[in-house]
Order: structure tokens, then sequence, then C-alpha cells
């Protein structure tokens, strides 16, 4: 291929990015806070409610993404035949998945915070809702964080499965460039575009990390 | 008024009941401490009024808001959540592993609770946690987080964190149980100081120690119940119920005083059941004491006629209050009302520490003079007395004054009365005389610890503690004490070993600062252990030996497994040794083995290299004068530990620390675990000060000689004072007493009069 191809061709594949980042984004914005009320939820001393937040971790955890994917937009079509938009349907079922997956991380974050901090909180007289924000939380943020940016880097390429509902994001384009040139060109490129938006990412999170770094 | 009321509460863990029906009050301003063993229940009752517990039948009123709504079939409803949140914010909580907020500054760990809850301002928070971390001494520490903190530094953050939503009652579990014990010190000094503010506390400990000084009430819980209640004096120091005592042997010696009564009634049985004897005896013992009446009443007489006697009259109207280590209030208000009555000003604190100051109208020079107003109480097994109420008879015996079978108490009641009658002189018109007056001196020094000297003017002060005629003393040691232990482990099955005791009964002991120079006492827990050592291959199975960690062991008891055909061997040791030291037990005999298991021969070995190796008695010496001394004092055992206690003082801090690096090297190669140790501070000044040398002219003046200058291995108040006094002079003076801290106590008259006169010669040439 030549110069002018490549840079041409890494236009194309731009243009994708924007849709990647999009579905990237939402998705952390709703699955994160979702994965905490899940895992406070799982931990939930009702029988019922950890019982069903159980089965929907097993479920979400247990089956391929892909078929989640499939399911949440094509069942509504085979059940009720209402079709709906394509976005909503991939940031459901992401947005769905993550947040299971979330939901067992802050559950541990929540669990390794001693009892005697939500104790010495409640004999100050802060309530539930205070303790978690004020105390519990700044801390689980902390002890989680590197569990967290394993599953958000993950989540950055799992964007490429969008493909499967007809959503055009770059690596949707990075293949339809690499059966027009014949060429696995645009696939390597595709490559380095979530190698830099990785980085990006690992970056992010070092800093927060290092940031936090104030106390052990 | 009650501020706290437990009524009836019960606690169920799975139908485990911990907490069986238990109800107790707690007055505002009182301090409440509950003791017991661990799985007592004592921590769960705190857990339950704070309400991280709940509970399961009865109910809690705190500042007049029940817990507790109402009863319905069997099951307790709690109250509403607004009422709920009220008690909570009269209670407070200092846990005994902090649980401070790691991610929040030591400051914003205390301004959350008035910012959050109180709605206060950032800047009144602000003030809030500056002013108590002042209080708590960690001010310049308000910037750092808590992982960057000492355990002491941390439960101080957590005290002040608990009082910064300013709670009625504050509540403590275990404050200093996880700490290091070198760190326990700097907390209980703040929780002390919170007592003597009078906030009510409820304190869950096992400090006995603490809980004895900073009690107004003890509650001693045992499997879940109230076993015991009452004021420390009498839950400590006469415990009534078997289990209090048993708990309280584990942590401390019982007084002296009961188990000599206790072994008085179980002689007295042993009479009974020999009943010819007992007539006899008990004949003997009226014939004697009618002596002792007779001669009494004489000497009462006698007694009005002895020069000084201004000072005799004072001593005799002392004698008639009991004034025993810990009891001082009577011999207080006795102090108070001679002061007031004289017009003197004067100062009392809540130890009952009595400062009095008689001011001259020219006001020119200041002498303080200082005594101890506590006794030690110690009788004879035939004596009915006493020491609450029964006042202590003098008797005029020769040259000697003593009592009748009890201690006299001139160990300091002599120096108190020597100090009331320069107090009470018209002579010595142009010098303040100050009156220093301390208590507990035998027991905790916490009065010269406490006492505040900031009202004093004079820095001279003259003990009349612990003196003998003719010499003075101008330094005192530091001493250090320290309690180790080492888990036990056993060893099963000794198959052809065979059990033996040893036993080593009668020593001399004595005090280990003034007795240690003495080789003939002899030390037996070193003894017994020498001779293990020199036996070899041998498994302990039981050891203990000595009583206190500030006396010299008097007795030691080891049952032991050795191959039988070492006993001749043993037994030549044993002659060996008796032949060194005169009239002591010292007995081989075979045991009676129930099972073979002893201590395994690891554990065995520790102890043995650890007392054979301790280097014991007088280290060093200059002129005579012992200046680094070392006590072996007791070996003990609990459920699961063997603990060692030991002392070391030292005159020389140089030559101690060298000291101290080799006990370190013992104390690790054998794997001790320290868990209590405590510095008793020493006096050290110039040996020519201004009041040495004035002093020393006094006595010249009077006698023709130099009061001899001398170094005491003892602990004595003064080392407390140092701290208390810029540039303070400090010596003891004081007549010849005898036997002190026995029955057998006497004061020498003629040597009482001779160094009263060096006294006024003092104040004359001053």
């Amino acid at each position: 291929m030549s110069l002018n191809q490549i840079i041409n061709l890494g236009k194309v594949l731009f243009s994708g990015v924007g849709v990647l980042l999009q579905i990237f984004i939402i998705t952390l914005i709703l699955s994160i806070p979702l994965g905490i009320i899940i895992g406070i939820l799982r931990n939930s001393k009702c029988r019922i409610i950890s019982f069903i937040t159980r089965v929907y971790i097993l479920i979400m955890r247990g089956t391929p993404i892909m078929l989640q994917i499939i399911v949440v937009y094509f069942a509504p079509y085979y059940l009720f035949k209402i079709n709906y938009d394509r976005f909503l349907a991939i940031i459901i079922a992401f947005v769905a998945n993550y947040a299971a997956y979330f939901a067992e991380i802050f559950r541990s974050g929540i669990n390794s915070i001693p009892k005697g901090q939500s104790e010495a909180a409640y004999t100050l007289g802060f309530n539930k809702c205070q303790t978690f924000f004020l105390i519990l939380l700044p801390q689980i943020i902390k002890n989680v964080l590197p569990p967290v940016s394993n599953e958000v880097v993950s989540l950055l390429k799992t964007t490429s499965l969008a493909q499967i509902i007809g959503i055009s994001e770059m690596f949707a384009l990075a293949q339809k460039q690499a059966n027009y040139y014949f060429s696995v060109m645009p696939l390597f490129m595709a490559g380095a575009y979530y190698l830099v938006l990785t980085f990006l990412v690992s970056l992010i999170f070092n800093r927060i990390e290092k940031k936090l770094e104030y106390y052990s | 008024m009650n501020i706290v009321e437990v009524k009836n509460l019960s606690k169920k863990y799975n139908n485990l009941e911990v907490i069986k029906d238990i109800s107790f009050n707690v007055e505002e301003g009182e301090t409440l401490v509950i003791l017991g063993a661990s799985g007592s229940g004592k921590s769960t009752i705190l857990r339950c009024i704070n309400n991280l517990e709940k509970i399961d039948k009865g109910n809690i009123i705190i500042n007049g808001r029940s817990m507790i709504k109402e009863e319905k079939k069997g099951k307790l409803i709690y109250n509403d959540k607004e009422i709920l949140n009220k008690i909570n914010l009269d209670i407070g909580m200092v846990f005994q592993d902090f649980n401070l907020f790691p991610h929040l500054s030591v400051k914003e760990n205390i301004m959350i609770a008035p910012i959050k809850i109180l709605n206060k301002s950032k800047e009144e928070a602000e003030k809030i946690a500056n002013e108590l971390l002042k209080k708590m001494d960690l001010l310049d520490k308000k910037d750092e987080y808590p992982c960057s903190l000492s355990g002491g530094q941390k439960q101080r953050v957590s005290i002040a964190r608990s009082l910064a939503i300013n709670p009625k009652i504050i509540c403590m579990d275990e404050p200093t149980s996880s700490l290091d014990p070198e760190l326990v010190g700097e907390v209980l000094k703040v929780i002390k100081k919170l007592a003597k503010e009078k906030r009510t506390m409820i304190i869950v400990t096992h400090e006995i120690k603490f809980a004895e000084e900073v009690a107004d009430r003890i509650i001693f819980m045992d499997n879940g119940k109230i076993v015991e209640e009452g004021s420390p004096e009498e839950v400590i120091k006469n415990p009534r119920e078997k289990r209090t005592k048993e708990f309280l042997k584990r942590y401390i010696d019982l007084e002296p005083e009961i188990v000599t009564k206790k072994r008085y009634i179980k002689r007295k049985t042993k009479r009974e059941k020999e009943n010819k004897m007992e007539d006899k005896i008990d004949n003997e013992n009226t014939i004697k004491n009618k002596k002792i009446n007779e001669v009494g009443s004489e000497s009462q007489r006698e007694l009005d006629n002895i020069e000084p006697k201004e000072v005799i009259r004072f001593f005799r109207e002392i004698s008639s209050i009991p004034r025993k280590s810990g009891n001082e209030e009577k011999i207080k208000d006795y102090l108070v009302d001679f002061a007031q009555k004289r017009n003197l000003e004067y100062f009392v604190d809540e130890y009952f520490n009595v400062i009095i100051k008689r001011k001259s109208e020219e006001n020119k020079k200041t002498i303080a003079f200082q005594a101890h107003t506590d006794m030690i109480c110690e009788k004879r097994d035939d004596i009915e007395h006493d020491f609450s109420k029964d006042s202590i008879k003098l008797i005029v015996d020769g040259d000697y004054l003593r009592a009748d079978g009890t201690t006299l108490g001139a160990d300091n009641g002599i120096g108190v009365a020597q100090i009331l009658a320069l107090l009470n002189s018209d002579e010595f018109k142009n010098i303040n005389i100050e009156g220093i007056f301390t208590v507990q001196e035998e027991t905790t020094m916490i009065g010269a610890k406490e006492i505040d000297l900031s009202k004093l003017e004079s820095n001279k002060i003259i003990s009349l503690d612990g003196g003998k005629e003719g010499k003075i003393l101008v330094g005192s040691a530091n001493c250090l004490e320290w309690s180790a232990r080492i888990k036990k482990e056993y060893e099963y099955n000794l198959g052809d070993y065979t059990e033996f005791k040893l036993i080593y009964k009668n020593f001399k002991g004595g005090h280990s600062g003034g007795n240690i120079d003495d080789e003939k006492r002899g030390n037996p827990i070193k003894l017994g252990i020498d001779i293990l050592k020199q036996t070899e291959d041998v498994y302990i199975k039981e050891i203990s030996g000595g009583s206190r960690v500030n006396v010299i062991p008097r007795d030691f008891y080891v049952e032991f497994f050795m191959k039988k055909e070492k006993l001749n061997k043993v037994k030549e040791l044993i002659k060996k040794q008796k032949e060194f030291y005169e009239n002591v037990i010292i007995e081989i005999e075979e045991g009676n083995e129930v099972n073979k298991k002893a201590f395994s021969k690891d554990i065995t070995n520790r102890i043995i290299d650890f007392i054979y190796n301790y280097e014991n008695g007088v280290l060093e010496k200059v002129n005579k004068a012992v200046i680094l001394s070392c006590n072996m004092a007791t070996v003990k055992e609990d459920e699961d530990y063997i603990n060692i206690e030991y002392s070391t003082r030292a005159n020389d801090l140089n030559l101690r620390d060298i000291y101290l690096k080799r006990l370190n090297k013992l104390i690790e190669k054998n794997n001790l675990e320290i868990i209590w140790s405590q510095e008793l501070k020493g006096v050290n000044q110039e040996i020519d000060n201004e009041l040495i040398n004035l002093c020393n002219r006094a006595y010249k003046n009077l006698y023709g000689k130099d009061l001899e200058k001398m170094i005491r291995q003892a602990v004595v108040e003064g080392g407390f004072f140092k701290d208390k006094i810029k540039d303070l002079e400090y010596v003891c003076l004081g007549p010849d007493t005898e036997d002190v801290h026995s029955p057998n106590e006497r004061l020498s008259i003629s040597s009482l009069q001779r160094t009263w006169k060096v006294l006024e010669e003092i104040l004359k040439i001053y």
C-alpha cells in the first residue's frame, strides 16, 4: 500500500474511533454505578435479593457477551415484533454485562474494609448513606482500582463486538477496508489504535492510583 | 443522676448466652471500669450500649432515653431511629484497634463528625480539632495520616475523635490492648486526664493497676455475670469472690496483709485439729498479750515526756488515723484541718497529696520538706488489728518506739510529724517553710508522680523519708522493671524420666534496692535454676517463685523430670548451696507423678538459659556503694505463659545501657516476649550543691563530723520531682529506724532527738 493510502485509511479508521469512544464512555458511566448497586445488593441480608443478583451475575459472566448482544437486540423483535435503535441495544448489553463484573469487584472491595470502620462511623452519628459515601467509598475506590482498570481496558477492546448487530465502529471499518484492499494492513492499524487508546487509559489509571497513594 | 441504666440485659450469640441478666447504673461524672477475663462478656456490654449489637432481653436507658420501645411476644422492639440517633450522639466509643479513617488526615478524622453531623462550619470544626489535639499532645501531627502514627498516637487520636461530638458518655473497649507495652503509658495518661475532668466513662480493660487508679467503681465480670462490684479498694484490694481473686492473682500479687491473714486462718484450722495443743498455745498467747497491754499503758504516760514533744504529739495524732497506702483521705482531712486552724495556705489534689505553706513576714528564704502520708500495714499473725479503723498503739521500749505487733508507721509518719512540728513552730519566722505530703509511696508512687509542684517556691526539698542518722541521701537509682513471658508448649510420654520437686524456702528476701548488696540473702530462683542447668537433660513441669518485681525472692518451687540416677548429683549440689546460706530450706523430693507431661525441651531450655545467664545481684560498685544491680524477681505461670519479672537499678545510666545491650541479647536469644515495663526515675545531682552543703554544715556544727553522702539503689520520690522543678536540689535525712515494713518496725528515740536538732540547726543557719 502506498503512503497516501495508509494516511487515508488512518482517517477512515479514526472516524470509527468516535463511535468506539461513545460506546466505551457511556458504558462506563452507566455500568460502574450500577455495578456498585448490584455489589451492595449482592451483600444484602435479604435472601431473595441476594439470590437474584447471584443468578444475574452468573448469567452475565457465564454466557458469551456476543450471545448477550444478540439476545438484547433480537429478542424484543422475535417476541414482540419491536424494532429499536442498535446503538441503544449495544449500550444495554454492555452495561448489563460489565455491571456484573464491576459488581463482583465492588463486592470484594466492600468486604475488604474492616467492619470497625462502619462501627466507628456509626458511633460518631453517621447514617448509612453518609457512612458509605464519606467513609467507605473513598477507601473502596483505592482498593478496587487495579481490578477496575483491568475491566476498563477489556471493555475498550470488547467494543469491537458491536459490529455483530451492524454498528460501524472502528474495527468493523478496518475489516471492511481489509477486504477492500485485500490486505491485513488496516487490521494492524486498528490494532495500533487500540494500543494507543489502552495506553491512554492505563495512564489515567496510573495517575489516579498515584493520587490515592497518600495513605496506606 | 444515673446517666446510663442497664436493666436486666441479656445477649445471645447463636444460643450461646454471653450476657446473663446484667443490671448496673453509671452516674454522671463517674468512671466505671469493667474488669474480667477475656470471654467474660465485658466488651459485648459496651457494644450493646453503643447499639453495635442488638440485645435480646432487658433495656438500656441513656440520659433518660430508652433504647427499647416495647416488648412484643418476647421480642424487643427498638425505639424510633430519631431517638436512637440522639442516644448515639450522647455516647462516644473508643475501640481496641482504633478504627481511624485511613483516608483522612488526623485533623480531618476529628473534624468530619462535627462538620457532617453537628453541622459546624469548617473553621469551628478546625478549632475543636486543634483544642482536642492539644489536649492529646498531638498538635504537631495534625496533618499526618493515621498510617504514619504509632499505636499510642493512633489511640489518642481516636479518643480525640470520639470527644469531637462532645458526648456525655465515653466508652472505651480495651483501649490499650493492641498497644506495645511502652506505648500504653501515654494513652493511660490521657484517659486519666479525662477521668480528672469528671467525664462519664465506661472502660473495659485488663490493666488492673490502671483500673485501680482511674476507677470510681469497678465491676468484675465472669462468664456473662457481674461477680463483684464496688470501689477499687474493695474489688482489687479486698476481693470477696473466689473468681475475682483468681483473676487478680494472675495479674498482680495480693496485698501482703491478706496473705498473712490467710496463712493465719490456715494455721488456726490446723490447730483446731490438734485439740490438746490448742489450749496450751492459746493460754500462752493470752499471757503474752496481757504483758504487752500492761507495758502499753505504762508507756503511754512515758510517751508524753519524750523530747521532741511537739513531734511526738503530732506522731501520736497521726497514729490514730488509718492511713494504709491508697487510703489517705482521712490523713488528708487531718492535714487540711491543721492548715485551716492555723490559717496557713494549703493545696490538695485529687490523689490527696497536700502542700502546706507557712509564709514568714519578712519573706526571705524558702525551704521545702517532704514526707509521705501512707504506711505499710503488716501485723503479727496473733494480733487482732484492723488497719482500716484501729489506731496504732505506740509503745516505748527502751530507746525504741514501737507498735503492738503491727508496723509502726514511722515510715513515714515521723517525717510527717516533724514537718507539722516545723510548720507549727513559733521559731524560724524569717524562713518560708513548705510542707509536701505525698500519697502511696509504698505502692504506686502515684502521689509523687502526679503532684503539682508549680505552687512551690523552693527548689530545695529535704525529704524526711528513708534516712539514716549521720548519713544524707544525695542520689538514688533509676529503676527499670520488666515483665516478660514465654508461651507454653508441652511434651508428653517422658518414658524413663522421673518426677522430682525442688523446693527453696525461708530465704531472707528483702527489697531489691536496699538489700541487694547482701550476698547471704541469695536468690532462690537463680539457685534452683543453677541446679537444673548443671543437672542437664531435665524437663520442667511446674515453676513458681518470688512475690513482686521489687522484692528479692524468698522462695522457689519447681517440679521437673530427670533421669533417676542423677539424684545423687543433685543432692550434692544442694548440700553445697546449703552450706553457704543460713537457716534456709532446700529440699528435693520425688514427685507424685500423675502424668508424664512437662514443658517441651525447647521451652525448658529457654527458661533455664535465660535465668541462668541473667546477671543477678550487684554488678557494679563504687566505694562500697552499689551503682548497678539486677534482681530476678518472680517466675510465675498462668494458663498459657510462663511469666518472668526482673528489674535493674542503676545510678550510672551509661553503665546500665551497656548492661542492657547484653540483657537484650539474652532476651532475643531465648525469644522472650516483653509484655510490660516501667521506668522509675532516679535522683542525679551535683554532689556539692547548696542544699547538701547546708545540711552538712548544720550537722558539723552540732556533731563535729561530716555527713556521710550516700547513693542508694532504691527509688525515692524525689526522682519524680526532677521534671517538675527547675534546678531541683533534693536530699533525704532522718532518724534511724529498724526492720521497716515489718511488725518489728522500731524508731530509735535518741536518734530522732539528734536528727531533729539537725533540722532545727539547718533552719537556724539557712
